[in-house]
């Protein structure tokens, strides 16, 4: 199954290699962005199956987005992929049931979490 | 301390002329008196001035010893003595007015006996205390030149008692031969603290020395007056007790004016607080009650026993007793009060600071969580980028050719990405260390240059060099953190649009400037006041140490770092060196 994701992260290179490496594992990123508000409006336009989103972010955090999307669709899919690794933002994201993925992580992980 | 009547101030004369002034006006009014005779004197001068002088002195007395941390004159426990000497005086001088003028009797010995036994003991101790504050080794000569003096003024004054006292019981005859044996007692440091002041003259002591004296030779006139039984209420020598009483109170005045020359402390006064604060806490009040219910007892006592002796008013005694006892009951509750609110205040004292110990470590444990999670944070995401450039070489699938193209291309991103993390751990060091400066003389260019040549420059960002020079004596390492964190945080703020940074260096007589300006987004207003300051940052990828350094280095340069929008521009202002400064500081 070809599942479609966005991937929001602030860093530019990591949007890239990212998408790079999700292309090759034949999932299709239908969007990017680089900020919160950014990625519920990616989320309005493309619905994708799965969203891919770093926790701290500017104009709007991840866990803004993380409310944000889930107030439009309580079910689609959604990991946090972060370098912050506060017991703050972890209890966030276990409130919200998010699965996070902490940087540096192992590509296949990534591909596993998506296709599970 | 050295000082001298009237030399040193305006007021030192002010206050001169007023002492000469009272001790005239003073003896005026006595010697008209003598001569002339004055209606009533006893009780409209003599109670008057026997009550305000003493008084006054007393009153002056503890107003000093509440400035005591102040007072450098004379030690605080001599101070103490002193006081306590004049406060003997004073009740010793107002048990006399009670008895001569208010009762009409002459009682001997009496309460006021004991008072003016008692005051040239707490002088003698209070000279003692003095003499070995000075640490001045005092020779066994003049100590012997000292005894010998006060003994010798004491054997007539004890053998004109003896003789006279000799019909009389032991007790009155041992009271008598006291007041004698007390003043050349108290003689012997005062001759002492005299041959010591001749070295080291402080007109403070000199002038008690002299009130103390007076005193001694008015007891021994009046001791021989006495003898004759030629003493009256206004004779002269009350004029030398007076005077006595006057010069003291002087200079109590004079210890308070001396010590407002030095200020409040604003914190808590440490030498005040360690012993003064806590002990009058703890023993002011109950010492003052106890002093206030003595005089009530006293006055009641003298009032049923001797204002109405053959009284059988069963309603003033009783009235005695309930003011007595309710004096004593308000007197208990007060001293409990406050016991409980002294304990309590030091509750709630150690409690504060208990927890503002607390709040400051926890504060710095937060500080220092977020530095880490921030540093954490900034680190894990090159390292994830590196590793994900790393694993998409190695993991492609076999179908895919790698180019060469592809593998410069990831090779270029693990090189940015090891660069930022390289710069976060220079921002946390530059923040932590605290390098020692070693100025040079060298060309401000040639330190951009260097600095540009060590950053990563994206191709959509252009660099416009200065186009002018200068030449600055300062810490050139110092210096290129300051330019890559302004470039680099330049860099990143232009981002991935296309963008330049133009560097420029002017000078004025007294700066050379250097601006660092970059065509990225504006800084947002509610940050631009707190950028210098440590943890603000608008980046994702920023310490939020790295200007903080900037700062640290350029005002360690007595120079300024400012920014402004609009384009986002970051201005050094260094001083120029003047040779001098230069040669200084190499």
């Amino acid at each position: 199954m070809a599942a479609s994701v966005i991937v929001i992260d602030d860093d530019e290179d990591t949007v890239r290699l990212f998408s790079e490496f999700l292309e090759e594992n034949k999932i299709k990123v239908i969007g990017r962005g680089h900020d919160g508000k950014t990625a519920v409006k990616l989320y309005q336009e493309k619905k994708p199956d799965c969203v891919l989103i770093d926790v701290m972010m500017p104009n709007g955090s991840g866990i803004y987005a993380i409310k944000k999307i889930r107030e439009m669709d309580s079910d689609v899919k959604i990991i946090a992929v972060t370098g912050d690794s506060r017991f703050s933002t972890e209890q966030k994201l276990e409130k919200l049931k998010i699965p996070v993925i902490y940087k540096p992580f192992k590509m296949n992980e990534v591909i596993e979490r998506i296709l599970k | 301390m050295e000082i001298n009547l009237g030399k040193k101030s305006k007021f030192g004369f002010i206050w001169a002329y007023s002492l000469i002034g009272t001790l005239i006006l003073i003896s005026s009014l006595f010697v008209i008196n003598i001569n002339i005779g004055i209606e009533n004197f006893s009780n409209t001068i003599s109670l008057p001035v026997y009550t305000i002088i003493p008084g006054t002195l007393v009153i002056l007395s503890i107003w000093a010893i509440t400035r005591v941390h102040l007072i450098q004159l004379i030690p605080k426990k001599s101070l103490v003595f002193l006081a306590l000497s004049f406060f003997s005086w004073f009740i010793a001088e107002q048990t006399w007015n009670l008895y001569e003028h208010v009762l009409g009797i002459d009682p001997y010995p009496s309460a006021a006996d004991f008072f003016y036994l008692a005051a040239p003991v707490f002088m003698f101790i209070s000279l003692i205390i003095f003499l070995k504050s000075t640490k001045k080794k005092i020779s066994k000569k003049i100590i012997l030149f000292s005894i010998v003096i006060s003994v010798v003024l004491l054997i007539p004054s004890l053998v004109a008692t003896f003789e006279v006292s000799s019909e009389d019981e032991l007790f009155e005859v041992i009271i008598a031969l006291s007041y004698p044996v007390v003043d050349s007692i108290v003689l012997v440091p005062s001759v002492i603290t005299a041959l010591f002041l001749i070295s080291n003259r402080s007109f403070f002591w000199l002038m008690i020395l002299l009130g103390l004296i007076i005193m001694v030779a008015a007891d021994t006139i009046f001791l021989f007056l006495i003898i004759d039984e030629a003493y009256v209420d206004g004779h002269p020598v009350d004029i030398l007790w007076i005077s006595s009483y006057t010069i003291w109170t002087f200079m109590m005045f004079y210890l308070i004016t001396e010590s407002r020359k030095y200020k409040e402390p604003k914190e808590l006064l440490p030498p005040f607080n360690k012993y003064g604060s806590k002990t009058i806490e703890k023993f002011g009040v109950a010492i003052g009650l106890i002093v206030i219910n003595a005089i009530v007892a006293i006055l009641l006592v003298g009032i049923n026993f001797f204002v109405y002796p053959t009284s059988d008013d069963t309603i003033l005694d009783f009235f005695s007793w309930v003011l007595a006892m309710m004096v004593l009951i308000f007197s208990s509750i007060v001293v409990l009060l406050n016991s409980k609110l002294n304990k309590t205040l030091q509750n709630r004292t150690q409690q504060l600071e208990k927890t503002t110990e607390e709040l400051i470590k926890s504060e710095r444990f937060s500080a220092i969580g977020e530095l880490a999670s921030r540093i954490s944070h900034d680190i894990r995401n090159p390292l994830s980028n590196i590793r994900m450039s790393i694993e998409l070489i190695q993991n492609s699938p076999p179908e895919t050719k790698i180019t060469d193209d592809i593998i410069k291309n990831k090779l270029d991103l693990v090189t940015r990405n090891i660069e930022r993390i390289s710069h976060q751990v220079n921002d946390v060091l530059g923040f932590v260390q605290n390098r020692e400066m070693k100025k040079e003389e060298f060309r401000i260019s040639s330190c951009i240059h260097e600095t540009i040549e060590s950053i990563h420059i994206p191709k959509n960002i252009s660099i416009q060099y200065p186009k002018s020079d200068q030449l600055v004596t300062a810490d050139f390492f110092q210096l290129q953190i300051v330019f890559n964190n302004l470039i680099v945080n330049g860099i990143q703020a232009i981002g991935p649009n296309n963008g330049r940074i133009i560097i420029r260096i002017s000078a004025d007589k007294d700066n050379t400037i250097i601006e660092i300006e970059n065509s990225g987004p504006r800084i947002p207003e509610n940050i631009l006041p707190h950028i210098f300051e440590s943890l603000v940052t608008t980046k994702q990828v920023g310490t939020g140490l790295g200007l903080v350094s900037c700062k640290t280095i350029i005002e360690n340069h007595k120079g300024r770092l400012t920014v402004r929008n609009d384009p986002t521009t970051f201005t050094i202002t260094l001083p120029n060196l003047t040779d001098s400064e230069k040669v200084e500081k190499p």
